[in-house]
């Protein structure tokens, strides 16, 4: 990238620089304490050309271009606002569609600052409703609505959905272990009550079941089961709604569960990677999977480790999705970052106020990074469900970010940067070095199964948490500049049973005027399909998720479904 | 080690549905650290814990509630501990947990309620050898 005479001069005046150094090291009687990445590897206090001057300038590129290290797109944010991506949700329907109408008002949008847009709806669901649990289970007792919102049948969605404008909406209504069921649901509404063309609806879904808990401490199906999941969820939506997006090359989880940025990007990229190896057995066109699936990583307040990442992880994915996928299509080969996190590890529970700076300071390393859409943390959230405040908050910090600074004129500020460029091969390396061993070891499923991926995020998790409990890694107010008769916080209220005891009775009410006979029949079919996709697959892809839309027009409930999910895949705990 | 030399044993639970797990999972580690036996475990029902608890004869139960069921699932275990006479056991508690909630869990018979305020896990072996003696 450099002539050689630059080189030269580079050279010398490095060397220069390096007896300055330490004459001022001397002078100052200061030694200098080399920063040190939350990957672990240590920084130069200065970059120069000679830093870079081995990779191509190719792998810099410009924004739009393969390997798409700067941006998926050519332009961005000058044509195309951040997409505001917070998801919100608890006790029933009717108080989060009040926090909805709330954000709507202060101008929470699709895209910040688009009047036109409705304010997303990504549901956060309570714990009972991730299980595939009704309300009225045993398990779920004292649960409802706490973690988030309780749904499980179509009166529930009415009372959220109804009157919201669907084709401008946002719209995700599940994760984890229940998703096929609660997606069937919400299609029943969308075609059978509202009588609309599903497919011009927008979606994001989080399709986890094949990355949950092998990584971290979340229950899920059986690996191969999960992994036939995985792909049923994609299929379903490429023939039905394709404007979704799957939220599945996720990292904010298993990177607050501890994992470092490098295991972060790593074990994304080799779920997915096993993922698109299971589609293309499933006859699914690789250039259509991979166009559809986002990145949902943690943006930390290590402000230049976090570009670094974002800029790698961009450039491992279109080399993956070229080299052992053969994508041709843009789409599938510029990763977008539809959800970037900002990191909840990162905000104690002290002097919470100071959160809101922590929040702007990560949201702006998502945007130096040109991420797609973002999810701002409320301040509050080591403490409860956010108050209205505390979510005002949020999404003022995008407002104030996106239309009263200047960070959306240029694309990728940092490109070119010799600290930046050389930081971001440097994550890219030790990336491809995980990935290596990850492929040693048998790849991703052999590093579940035995538990490795689990013991890494185990060990930088107790490792970090120990730096912040001796003080080695600062966390102001909490373990450092500590005053101890702070005025607690008035935290929004927990829970009260009333509204489970409502949400018990709307599902007790629905199951007793439906067809019984009718949602028996389809629920048998349920079972059917799901024996199916352990004992027939690939063959009988497609089948599952095409019942349970169908179970859902015979009025059956999301835990009804659920149940035989539990009971077919096998579910529990397995990593290792 | 408690006054007879035995080695303080906790019982280190959460909610099975809740996919939190580094703080208790670093608590485990300290715990061990300091010289406790530990045993984890992941409860549906938190009548689960109880019968862990009995049968491995345990000192301290030790929970952790990231949100749901806190309210719901401690005064039933305080109960539950009563009526079989298992409560000598210690239970303590962490969390996303208020101030006046840890007063209301302290009337109950909780022995100790850590609050994320806190903020340092090095100090609760030493909290937990005090409330076992």
């Amino acid at each position: 990238m450099f002539s050689d005479e630059v080189l030269r001069k580079a050279e010398e005046m490095e060397q220069e620089w390096k007896k300055r150094a330490e004459e001022q090291q001397r002078q100052s009687g200061q030694t200098l304490k080399p920063g040190k990445t939350m990957s672990g590897f240590e920084l130069k206090p200065m970059y120069t050309p000679l830093d870079i001057k081995d990779m191509p300038f190719e792998d810099i590129g410009l924004p739009g271009a393969y390997p798409y290290t700067r941006s998926s797109s050519s332009l961005h944010y000058q044509i195309e606002p951040l997409m505001m991506q917070q998801g919100y949700g608890f006790n029933t329907p009717e108080e989060t569609r009040q926090r909805r109408d709330f954000l709507q008002r202060v101008g929470f949008r699709r895209r910040v600052g688009r009047e036109g847009d409705e304010a997303s709806l990504k549901c956060v669901i309570d714990l009972p409703t991730q299980w595939g649990l009704d309300p009225d289970e045993p398990a779920a007792a004292g649960k409802v609505g706490g973690d988030g919102i309780s749904f499980s049948n179509l009166d529930d969605f009415r009372l959220l959905f109804d009157g919201l404008d669907l084709q401008n909406t946002l719209i995700s209504v599940g994760c984890s272990s229940n998703l096929i069921s609660l997606v069937s649901l919400f299609a029943t509404y969308v075609t059978d009550i509202r009588k609309e063309d599903l497919a011009k609806t927008k979606q994001v879904c989080i399709n986890m079941y094949h990355n949950g808990w092998g990584q971290r401490d979340h229950s899920g199906y059986l690996p191969e089961n999960a992994l036939k999941l995985s792909v049923e969820v994609i299929k379903w939506h490429l023939e039905n709604v394709p404007a979704t997006f799957m939220a599945m090359d996720h990292g904010y989880d298993v990177a607050e569960a501890g994992a470092t940025p490098v295991l972060e990007i790593a074990f994304a990229i080799a779920h997915v990677t096993e993922v698109m190896e299971a589609c293309v057995k499933a006859g699914l066109d690789p250039n259509k999977v991979a166009s559809i699936i986002s990145g949902h990583p943690h943006l930390s307040l290590r402000i230049f480790e976090t570009v670094a990442k974002l800029r790698a992880w961009r450039r491992v994915w279109a080399k993956v999705m070229k080299e052992r996928f053969g994508c041709t299509d843009p789409h599938a080969l510029g990763h977008h970052y539809y959800t970037g996190q900002t990191a909840g590890v990162e905000l104690p529970a002290v002097e919470v106020y100071s959160n809101i700076i922590r929040v702007t300071i990560m949201a702006m390393a998502g945007l130096l990074a040109d991420i797609e859409g973002m999810w701002t943390s409320s301040f509050d959230e080591a403490l409860s469900i956010p108050t209205e405040e505390a979510v005002q908050l949020s999404v003022r910090t995008q407002q104030i970010l996106v239309e009263e600074t200047d960070v959306s004129y240029v694309t990728d500020p940092f490109g070119g940067s010799y600290f930046m460029e050389s930081l971001t091969n440097r994550m890219e390396e030790e990336t491809l070095k995980v990935l290596k061993k990850m492929d040693d070891l048998g790849g991703y499923r052999k590093c579940w199964e035995s538990g490795w991926m689990r013991g890494q995020v185990e060990r930088a998790c107790n490792e970090r948490l120990r730096k912040i409990d001796t003080g080695e890694l600062i966390k102001v107010g909490l373990n450092k500049y500590r005053v101890e008769d702070f005025s607690p916080y008035k935290a929004f209220p927990r829970q009260t049973n009333e509204g489970e005891k409502r949400i018990i009775e709307r599902v007790k009410n629905y199951r007793a005027k439906r067809d019984q006979a009718k949602t028996d029949k389809a629920l048998a079919s349920v079972k059917a399909a799901a024996d199916r996709i352990v004992k027939y697959w690939p063959e009988s892809s497609g089948e599952l998720h095409r019942a349970c839309v169908e179970a859902a027009k015979a009025g059956a409930t999301a835990g009804e479904m659920g149940r035989i999910f539990r009971e077919t895949f096998g579910y529990g705990y397995f990593s290792g | 080690m408690d006054t007879t030399g035995r080695k303080i044993r906790v019982l280190l639970s959460k909610c099975v549905q809740d996919g939190h797990e580094s703080a208790l999972r670093y608590i485990a580690q300290t715990m061990r650290d300091a010289g406790m036996e530990v045993i984890y475990m992941r409860h549906e029902l938190i009548g689960d814990v109880i019968k862990t608890a009995s049968e491995e004869d345990v000192d301290v139960i030790g929970l952790q509630y990231f949100g749901a069921g806190l309210m719901y699932e401690v005064p039933t275990l305080m109960n539950m501990l009563k009526e079989r006479k298992m409560d000598d056991i210690k239970v303590v508690l962490g969390g996303t947990i208020t101030p006046d909630e840890k007063k209301t869990l302290k009337e109950m018979g909780v022995a100790e309620v850590f609050l994320p305020s806190q903020g340092r896990v090095i100090d609760i072996p030493d909290v937990i050898k005090g409330l076992v003696g």
